[in-house]
C-alpha cells in the first residue's frame, strides 16, 4: 500500500508482531528459567552468608532486565500499531477515535514512550 | 578422662555449602542469560523488518527502537557471565577446602583417640603417644583449622569483591516494565506477553467498524469520495479483516435484503465492491452484487488489454526477453503471458459458471479474490435464506480456471437435495457452494500439508462469514461441509474449531493431518461422515505417498456411507449408477450423491451402508 509520505504492508506488519512474539514467549520462558537457576544458586549458598548477600544483591539489581527488554519490546510494538493505525485512516476524519488528519500523523507522539 | 590437649571437631568451620549445585545453578544462570541476549538479538533482526513495512516521516527511532535492548542484553549477559563465573571460582575453591576439612576432622578423631589413650597412660604401664608429641601435632591441626577459615573466607571476600565490581547490565537504559499495561508481571516475577500481532488486529478491526459504520451513513457521492481518498483503508481491511460478527451486525443494522437494500448499503457495495464482495458478515446478496461487478470490470480491462496486445507493432522480432512488446506491455499491467491467460481464463470461466441473469436456481458470486488466477466460491440457491446449505470443498487441480466443473457437482448436489426435500415433504430451501476458496496442489505437491494448511485458514473464514450471517436468522440453517480427496485434509483442518458446522461428509480422503479422529473436529457427535469407493486407487495413495491418516479407518470413528453404486437406489427402486475412480462421487444417481444429499438435510441416518 503506497501513498503520500506514508505507505504500510498491513499483512506483513502483522506478520512480523506475530514473529516478535514468538521471540518474546520464548524470551518470557528463558527468563523464568533463569529465576529458577537462580533460586537454585541462593539455595545451595547456605553456609556462605556474605556470599549469599553479595548474590542477594547482584540478583536484586539485575532482576528487572527482562521485564525491561520486554517492556521496550511491547512500547516499541505498540508505537508500531498506532503508527499502522495512523497511517490507515489517516485521511479519515469521520472515524472518532482514529489518529486524526494527515498534519497530526505521530511521530514522537506515538514514540515517546519508548524509553 | 576427656581429651583437654587436642582441638575439638566444632573449631572446625562448617563450609556447608552445596558446591555441585551452585555451580550447576551458575552454569544454568549463565546459559540463560545468553539465551536472553540471543532472543533480544533475535527479536531485533526481526524489528529490522519494520523498515521495509512501515514508512512514515520522522520515525527512525522507531525503526532502531530494540538498539538499546540489545545492548541491555548484551551487557546483562555478560554481567550475569562475570558474575556466574565469580560464583562458580567460590564454589570450587570452598570444594577444595571442604576435603582439607573433611581430611582435618578425620585427623582430630584420630589425635583424639590417641590423647584418651595416653591418658591413661602410666610408668608402670606407658601406651600411646606422649602427650608432648599430641600437643605437638595438635598446634599443627590448629594452624590449619585458621588456614583453612582463613582461605574461605578469602574465597568470600574475593567473590563478594568481584560481585561488588558489577556495575553494568542492571539495564537502566530502559523503563522497567509497566505494571499496569499490556506487559503485565505474573506472580513469579516475570513479566506476561500479551501478543501483538492480535493487538493490532484487534485495534485495525475497531478501526474498521468505526469507519465502516461511519460510511453507511453517507451518501453515495461521499462514500465513493472517501474510498477514492482512503485506498490504504481498504487494503488494510483486506489484510486483516474485521470480526465477522461485529461486520454481521453492522451490515444487518443497515438495511434489509436485496429487495430492502438501504441506500448507504447500495453505495457501500458500488464505492467498494472489492471489499464488500469478499467482507465476510456482510450479505450474500451484496457480496454477489459487488464481485459481479468486480469480475466484470476485470474482464473489461482484460478484454481490453487483449486488444492492445493485438494492437501491437511486432514486425521487427524476435526480441529478446526485455524488449518483446508484448512482455513489456503485460509486465506493465502485472502479468507474464501465463499468469494473463490465466487470468482471460479464469474471469471468463467464472462468468459462464455463474450463467445467466436469470440462470435457475440463482447464483451468487459469494468470493472473488483479486489474484490473477482468480479463487472464487459460488453458490446455487439463496445462500442468505436458505434453510440447508451445503459447502463442497473440492481437491488437487481445483481453480476458478475451471470452474464450470465444481459449480455442475454443486447443481447436481442442489437438485437431488431438492428432489430428497421434496419426496419426504421436507419444508425449507436449500443452497449449495462451489467453494474454490483456495490454492488446491496438483501431483506434485498434494503430498505435502501446505496448501491444506493455508486453505484451511481460508475455508475457516468463510464458515466463519456464514455463520456470522447464519447466526442473526431467526431460524439458522442445517450447514454440512462435503470434501474430495485433498479438500478433506483442508476441511478437517479447519474443523478443528467450531465453524458451526452441523454434518462432514469426506469422499475420496487424501488423508487426515493433525486430526486423530473424529473427537478432533468441532462437529456434532455421529455426524462425521467418510466414504471411498472400492475402485478409488487415487485417494489411497495420496495417503500412502503423504504418510497422512485414513479418516475411513475404525480407529478415526466417522460414519462410513456407501458411494460404490453396487445396490438400490432405495427411494427409485433402480440400480445407482456406477460409480468409478477417484472423480465420480457425486455424478447424477450416483450413490455417494444420494447418501451426501441426505446428510445435507440432516438426515444422515438415512444414507446407505458401504
Amino acid at each position: 500500500m503506497a501513498g503520500a509520505a506514508w505507505s504500510v504492508d498491513v499483512e506483513g506488519t502483522v506478520g512480523l508482531l506475530a514473529r516478535v512474539d514468538n521471540d518474546a514467549s520464548e524470551l518470557r520462558v528463558d527468563s523464568t528459567q533463569f529465576a529458577q537457576a537462580q533460586s537454585d544458586v541462593v539455595g545451595a549458598l547456605a553456609g556462605a552468608d556474605r556470599v549469599l548477600a553479595a548474590v542477594e544483591g547482584f540478583i536484586t539489581s539485575h532482576e528487572s532486565v527482562p521485564g525491561r527488554i520486554l517492556g521496550r519490546v511491547q512500547r516499541s510494538a505498540a508505537a508500531a500499531i498506532a503508527c499502522v493505525e495512523a497511517v490507515v485512516v489517516a485521511d479519515d476524519e469521520m472515524a472518532g477515535n482514529a489518529a486524526g488528519s494527515r498534519e497530526q500523523l505521530p511521530t514522537t507522539r506515538f514514540l515517546g514512550g519508548l524509553q | 578422662m576427656t581429651p583437654t590437649i587436642s582441638p575439638r571437631l566444632s573449631s572446625l568451620p562448617e563450609l556447608a555449602i552445596d558446591c555441585p549445585a551452585v555451580t550447576q545453578g551458575a552454569a544454568a544462570m549463565k546459559k540463560q542469560a545468553g539465551q536472553i541476549r540471543s532472543r533480544t538479538h533475535s527479536l531485533n533482526d526481526v524489528w529490522s523488518g519494520l523498515r521495509n513495512l512501515l514508512q512514515m516521516d520522522d520515525i527512525d527511532s522507531l525503526y532502531s527502537a530494540l538498539d538499546a535492548a540489545v545492548t541491555v542484553s548484551d551487557e546483562y549477559a555478560e554481567a550475569v557471565g562475570t558474575a556466574a563465573d565469580a560464583v562458580v571460582e567460590f564454589a570450587e575453591t570452598v570444594f577444595g577446602l571442604q576435603g582439607e576439612r573433611d581430611r582435618l576432622a578425620d585427623e582430630i578423631s584420630a589425635l583424639r583417640s590417641m590423647e584418651q589413650l595416653s591418658l591413661t597412660s602410666t610408668p608402670e604401664y606407658p601406651v600411646g603417644t606422649s602427650l608432648a608429641l599430641i600437643e605437638n601435632q595438635s598446634a599443627g591441626i590448629v594452624y590449619r583449622i585458621n588456614d583453612l577459615v582463613s582461605r574461605f573466607e578469602q574465597a568470600e571476600d574475593d567473590c563478594v569483591a568481584a560481585l561488588g565490581r558489577i556495575d553494568t547490565g542492571q539495564g537502566h537504559q530502559l523503563r522497567p516494565a509497566d505494571l499496569t499495561g499490556v506487559v503485565g508481571t505474573a506472580a513469579s516475577g516475570i513479566p506476561v506477553w500479551v501478543s501483538q500481532a492480535t493487538t493490532l488486529e484487534l485495534a485495525l478491526g475497531r478501526q474498521t467498524m468505526a469507519v465502516l459504520t461511519k460510511l453507511g451513513t453517507l451518501s453515495a457521492a461521499e462514500q465513493r469520495a472517501w474510498v477514492a481518498r482512503n485506498p490504504r483503508f481498504l487494503d488494510a481491511v483486506q489484510d486483516v479483516p474485521p470480526d465477522a460478527a461485529q461486520v454481521a451486525a453492522w451490515w444487518h443494522g443497515l438495511g434489509g435484503d436485496e429487495a430492502t437494500a438501504s441506500a448507504g448499503q447500495l453505495g457501500l457495495i458500488a464505492a467498494m465492491p472489492g471489499l464488500i464482495g469478499n467482507l465476510e458478515g456482510v450479505g450474500y446478496w451484496a457480496r454477489d452484487r459487488a464481485n459481479r461487478a468486480v469480475l466484470a470490470t476485470r474482464i473489461r480491462d482484460l478484454d481490453r488489454l487483449g486488444e492492445q496486445l493485438k494492437d501491437l507493432d511486432v514486425s521487427n522480432g524476435p526480441y529478446s526477453y526485455t524488449l518483446d512488446p508484448t512482455l513489456a506491455l503485460l509486465a506493465k499491467h502485472g502479468y507474464t503471458e501465463t499468469s494473463y491467460a490465466e487470468a482471460v481464463a479464469g474471469g471468463q470461466d467464472i462468468k459462464l459458471a455463474l450463467g445467466l441473469a436469470a440462470a435457475v436456481p440463482p447464483r451468487m458470486l459469494v468470493s472473488l479474490d483479486d489474484s490473477t488466477s482468480p479463487l472464487a466460491a459460488i453458490s446455487l440457491g439463496d445462500l442468505d435464506t436458505a434453510d440447508y446449505a451445503t459447502y463442497l470443498v473440492s481437491g488437487m487441480f481445483s481453480s476458478s480456471t475451471d470452474m464450470q466443473g465444481p459449480v455442475d457437482q454443486a447443481l447436481v448436489l442442489f437438485k437431488r437435495e431438492n428432489r430428497v426435500a421434496e419426496s419426504l415433504d421436507i419444508e425449507g430451501t436449500i443452497a449449495t457452494v462451489a467453494w474454490i476458496g483456495y490454492d488446491s496442489p496438483d501431483m506434485l505437491t498434494v503430498g505435502s500439508n501446505d496448501h491444506a494448511e493455508a486453505g484451511a485458514v481460508k475455508l475457516a473464514n468463510a464458515l466463519t462469514g456464514y455463520g456470522a450471517v447464519n447466526d442473526l436468522r431467526p431460524n439458522p440453517a442445517h450447514l454440512t461441509v462435503g470434501a474430495h480427496s485433498y479438500g478433506t485434509t483442508t476441511a478437517m483442518l479447519a474443523l478443528r474449531q467450531d465453524l458451526g458446522v452441523d454434518a462432514f461428509a469426506m469422499y475420496g480422503s487424501a488423508g487426515a493431518d493433525a486430526v486423530g479422529d473424529v473427537q478432533d473436529l468441532q462437529v456434532p457427535a455421529g455426524q462425521v461422515y467418510v466414504t471411498e469407493a472400492e475402485s478409488d486407487n487415487l485417494a489411497p495413495f495420496g495417503r500412502f505417498i503423504s504418510g497422512r491418516g485414513d479418516p475411513g479407518s475404525d480407529l478415526f470413528g466417522a460414519h462410513h456411507y456407501g458411494s460404490d453404486g453396487d445396490g438400490i437406489d432405495p427411494e427409485t427402486d433402480q440400480r445407482f449408477s456406477p460409480s468409478e475412480g477417484h472423480s465420480e462421487y457425486l455424478t447424477p444417481k450416483s450413490e455417494g450423491l444420494r447418501n451426501l444429499a441426505y446428510i445435507g438435510l440432516g438426515l444422515g441416518n438415512h444414507v446407505t451402508g458401504d
